[in-house]
């Protein structure tokens, strides 16, 4: 006779051993993850019990069951502005440029539309996350369009060619203040509309200030309130955009 | 069935057994994909299986 265990013996382990399988993928499939906050009935212990020798191995996480909030959805309003170019003059969309307003959403609306003012953003974003939308994705805004001395974008980029045709252009509003925190829901419009751009332009891979473009005359924009705060790199971090602050 | 044949199936079912339990313990550490994960041991257990993992979140991420 053999000394090992019998046939009959081995069964009874393996059945005992499925058993407490079951159990462990029960104690998954309801969340009893540790130990410490199910006692025996957690697949944590489930597992010690199986493999003795898993004894202090086992470096348990404890998953959740809670899927992440949906990213923001783009609830674009189309405001409109006489000022942009038709089209892109040929050239790809490689760069999304944050702005800060100096002002409100209100009044941006109501500059952009004035055919005067000869500027415009694709994009203008509420404090309160409102989404309002100038110029086509298709056209070239009034924006970012002045190459001035000490650029980063030639370096960047590659080329001089006017910034406008290459981007899209989101204004952030501001009240007026460089002190004004951008909003938990102001940063999901800006994310929002900025998906959708790479959606368009599926070229895109730099998220950048208004001052890489104009570092003398736009020296503060975007501002602190986005570089300060850390929004502006979590921005790049979410798009999976290089950043040029 | 021989006596060799059952201890021949009693050895696969004790490697299956093994599998699944590395699975299990994957799962607590959460090691979801990749190298010695739940689902290398679910192909290995079900070899051709096609799975489609989707990695849960982390309280601590």
């Amino acid at each position: 006779m053999a000394d090992g265990p019998s046939i009959q013996q081995q069964l009874d382990l393996l059945k005992e051993q499925q058993a407490a399988i079951s159990a462990g993928l029960n104690a998954m499939n309801e969340a009893r993850w540790l130990a410490a906050d199910f006692g025996a009935d957690s697949l944590e212990a489930i597992l010690y019990g199986l493999n003795p020798n898993w004894a202090g191995q086992i470096s348990a996480r404890e998953p959740l069951y809670v899927r992440p909030p949906a990213p923001p959805e783009a609830n674009v309003v189309w405001v409109g502005s006489p000022n942009h170019y038709q089209g892109r003059a040929g050239w790809p969309v490689v760069a999304i440029v944050v702005h800060t307003m100096a002002g409100t959403l209100a009044s941006c609306d109501s500059w952009f539309q004035n055919p005067a003012s000869q500027v415009s953003s694709h994009y203008g974003i509420g404090l309160q996350g409102q989404q309002h939308q100038y110029v086509k994705l298709a056209d070239g805004s009034w924006a970012n369009g002045i190459l001035e001395p000490g650029n980063q974008w030639v370096t960047i980029v590659g080329n001089s060619a006017n910034p406008n045709y290459q981007t899209v252009t989101i204004e952030t509003e501001d009240n007026g203040s460089g002190a004004t925190a951008v909003t938990d829901a102001q940063y999901a419009g800006t994310l929002a509309v900025s998906r959708l751009a790479m959606q368009t332009y599926p070229a895109i891979q730099y998220l950048m200030s208004h001052r890489t473009i104009s570092p003398s005359s736009r020296s503060a924009c975007c501002g602190g309130r986005w570089w300060d705060s850390g929004r502006f790199d979590q921005l790049a971090a979410d798009l999976g955009l290089q950043a040029y602050p | 069935m021989t006596e060799d044949e059952i201890q021949q199936a009693i050895a696969v079912l004790q490697q299956q057994q093994a599998l699944q339990s590395a699975a299990l313990k994957a799962a607590l550490e959460a090691r979801w994909t990749g190298e010695d994960s739940v689902d290398a041991y679910v192909k290995a257990l079900t070899p051709g299986i096609d799975t489609a993992p989707e990695i849960p979140l982390y309280a601590d991420g």
